[in-house]
């Protein structure tokens, strides 16, 4: 098992080179200079060009990103072309804006979801299945940004109770974390449901009835645990998705997480801190896959035999 | 002292139908299926596949599929008592501990995500009026594994880490744990090669006269049956069509012409034919029966009657056999058009 997990964190290495070179390589295709944004339009072209010179723009590709990724690993990410602050520190300010506004709205979609999901499969075709598959259809076809505007017009505008914009107290995450949380919400309710379903048509559930077990019993012990392994991976890849910052409800909200900032750092070619912000998120996503991974083998028994004979 | 015992009826099952209904249709599995089982006797419930015997086991536990099985008509009597009729609690303590079944695809029936030795344990806990311990019935689930011949040590692994021979095993160790009076076993083999066959079939023999239980085998090995079985009935597509002692079914003259076909189908040593003799044709669609007697459609020997009415019930002693022809003056249990 351990043998399985130092594999797969140097595993990340690859991946992570990999992600680095091909985000270099579009922000280098894209026009301008280092010094065109960092000195504006008022400067003459001398001075640009000496800039440019003395970034080592002027170098070869390969050269620019290896001495980047050398930086990287010697801890220096480098200084935002935008403001001039370094992208660590900017990077880390904003991180736990975006990890609280995804811990929230996975936990939120989690406690609502699969208890969800659960009782339509239990009770299918029953009035708690049509209520929530409907309930599921409307939260996947609302458009994000329109739910947040709408809950802003109505909790913060017309009731007051909650603040419309900012990331300083948990209230504030109230509002974004149900945007956030619905789409990822309406997938778990379907797919616990037709999960469940799968499961408690298997034979084992057939088997444990006639022991004798309670219905209640029956999908607590011996299907729960059977129908766990695909409602963990949608929570798992959403959560990571939503590590990489939530563009859209940063946005409605006024919230400086990573989305807001990689999405300005793109426009105004800010590579170093677009560089480090996607690579903030790869290996956010990295590690939540890893996880996801483990927590399989403690899941199925099976999976966990695979990982010990060393398989991937 | 061995007659008296048999003598007390443990289980009967009275004029059973049960549909899988659908939006789309509906399949009449088991059309009007009476049986007695007594305590201490095997019966074998032999047929093809589809003819219903899976069914019948199910209606007995009410493990029919929840939203499509339906039972539609007859009463089920444990000791007296109408299965039918029961509530949940009830069921729950008849389940696993007055009856137990053992399933067909030993594969699939054990929960991959729990250790062999919970999935046994859990019977005795559920059933645990002796209020026994946690450390004793820890010690009957060694028990257990021993007796079906699987080393105690194993019960900490789970179902993958076990052969399929070694699986059925331990269904049939969860199945007797509770020492039930009536045991059911939906094609406990099928699923086994040969020699494991012998050997599950085997402990069985010996398990269920260590117990005294009574059984009911659903087979389609005519061999199993000969070998284990007291009383035999035959379906097709949803009736029991003869019915008697093994004696009756293996060496009487007479019989069903879809029996002779089972019979036929069997390669024979002694004999010096070159090719099996299958009974031709299909299965009947169950969602929609022939009039009158239902394997008309396949019988070599269909007369005109065969397709008007459904045959009457013709007894010699214990042996039973609904067909037309054996002779119209005995006693008549058929109905017309159900």
């Amino acid at each position: 098992m351990y043998k399985y997990v130092i594999k797969r964190v140097l595993l990340m290495i690859p991946v992570l080179l990999g992600i680095s070179f091909v985000v270099f390589f579009l922000m280098d295709l894209t026009p301008g200079t280092p010094a065109d944004i960092i000195m504006g339009d008022l400067a003459t072209s001398e001075a640009k060009a000496a800039l440019n010179e003395s970034l080592g723009w002027n170098r070869p590709f390969i050269q620019r990103f290896l001495d980047y990724i050398m930086g990287v690993f010697r801890g220096d990410f480098g200084s935002s072309y935008v403001s001039g602050l370094p992208v660590f520190e900017e990077l880390f300010s904003r991180f736990p804006t975006t990890f609280q506004l995804a811990l929230y709205s996975m936990i939120l979609a989690s406690l609502i979801g699969i208890p969800l999901g659960i009782a339509c499969a239990v009770k299918q075709y029953s009035l708690i299945d049509s209520c929530s598959t409907i309930f599921a259809l409307i939260f996947i076809s609302i458009p994000t940004f329109w739910l947040g505007l709408m809950m802003i017009i109505l909790f913060s505008v017309q009731l007051h109770w909650l603040p419309p914009n900012g990331s300083e107290t948990l209230a504030h995450f109230i509002m974004p974390a149900i945007t956030c949380a619905g789409t990822t919400l309406a997938t778990l309710i379907r797919m616990t449901r037709s999960t469940m379903l799968e499961v408690i048509r298997q034979d084992y559930i057939r088997t444990a009835y006639a022991k004798g077990a309670t219905k209640g019993r029956v999908i607590v012990n011996h299907a729960l645990q059977n129908a766990f392994i695909p409602i963990i991976t949608i929570v798992g890849v959403n959560f990571g998705y939503m590590l990489g910052g939530a563009v859209i409800t940063e946005n409605v909200f006024g919230m400086s997480g990573i989305g807001n900032l990689l999405l300005s750092s793109i426009r105004s070619k800010d590579i170093p801190m677009v560089m480090g912000g996607v690579l903030i998120v790869a290996v956010m996503f990295s590690i939540v896959n890893l996880l996801l991974d483990i927590c399989y083998a403690y899941v199925d028994p099976r999976v966990k035999a695979q990982y010990k004979k060393g398989g991937a | 002292m061995e007659e008296t015992r048999k003598s007390k009826t443990i289980l009967e099952v009275r004029n059973l139908n049960v549909v899988y209904e659908t939006d789309l249709e509906t399949v009449y599995a088991v059309n009007g299926v009476s049986f007695t089982v007594k305590e201490g006797e095997t019966l074998g419930l032999v047929g093809e596949t589809g003819a219903g015997k899976s069914t019948t086991a199910l209606s007995i536990l009410r493990l029919l599929a929840e939203n499509t099985g339906k039972i539609r008509e007859g009463s089920i009597l444990f000791d007296g008592e109408d299965i039918l009729e029961m509530d949940n609690l009830a069921l729950q303590k008849l389940r696993g501990e007055d009856i137990s079944m053992i399933f067909q695809d030993p594969m699939t029936s054990l929960n991959p995500v729990l250790t062999v030795g919970y999935q046994i344990a859990e019977v005795l806990e559920l059933h645990n009026h002796d209020h026994r311990s946690a450390k004793e019935i820890d010690q009957k689930v060694e028990e257990m594994l021993r007796l079906v011949g699987i080393p105690p040590e194993r019960k900490h692994e789970y179902p993958h880490q076990f052969s399929g021979g070694m699986k059925q095993r331990v269904v049939i160790a969860i199945a007797l744990a509770c020492e039930p009076r009536l045991l059911i076993a939906d094609e406990p083999t099928t699923a086994l090669d040969v020699t494991i066959q012998a050997q599950v079939i085997d402990m069985m023999e010996k398990l269920k006269d260590r117990l005294n239980t009574s059984m009911i085998l659903i087979t389609h090995d005519l061999g199993i049956v000969a070998e284990i079985c007291d009383q035999v009935a035959i379906m097709y597509a949803g009736e029991i069509i003869e019915r008697g002692t093994v004696y009756d079914i293996f060496e009487s003259q007479r019989h069903h012409p879809y029996t002779e076909g089972l019979f036929g189908s069997i390669p024979r040593l002694d004999d010096e034919t070159e090719r099996l003799k299958p009974i031709k044709g299909l299965m009947p669609d169950p969602t929609d029966l022939p009039k009158g007697c239902k394997f008309s459609p396949r019988c070599p020997q269909c007369m005109d009657i065969c397709r008007e009415k459904r045959p009457p019930v013709c007894r010699y002693g214990s042996h039973e056999i609904s067909c037309h022809l054996f002779g119209q003056s005995q006693e008549h249990e058929g109905r017309d058009e159900a």
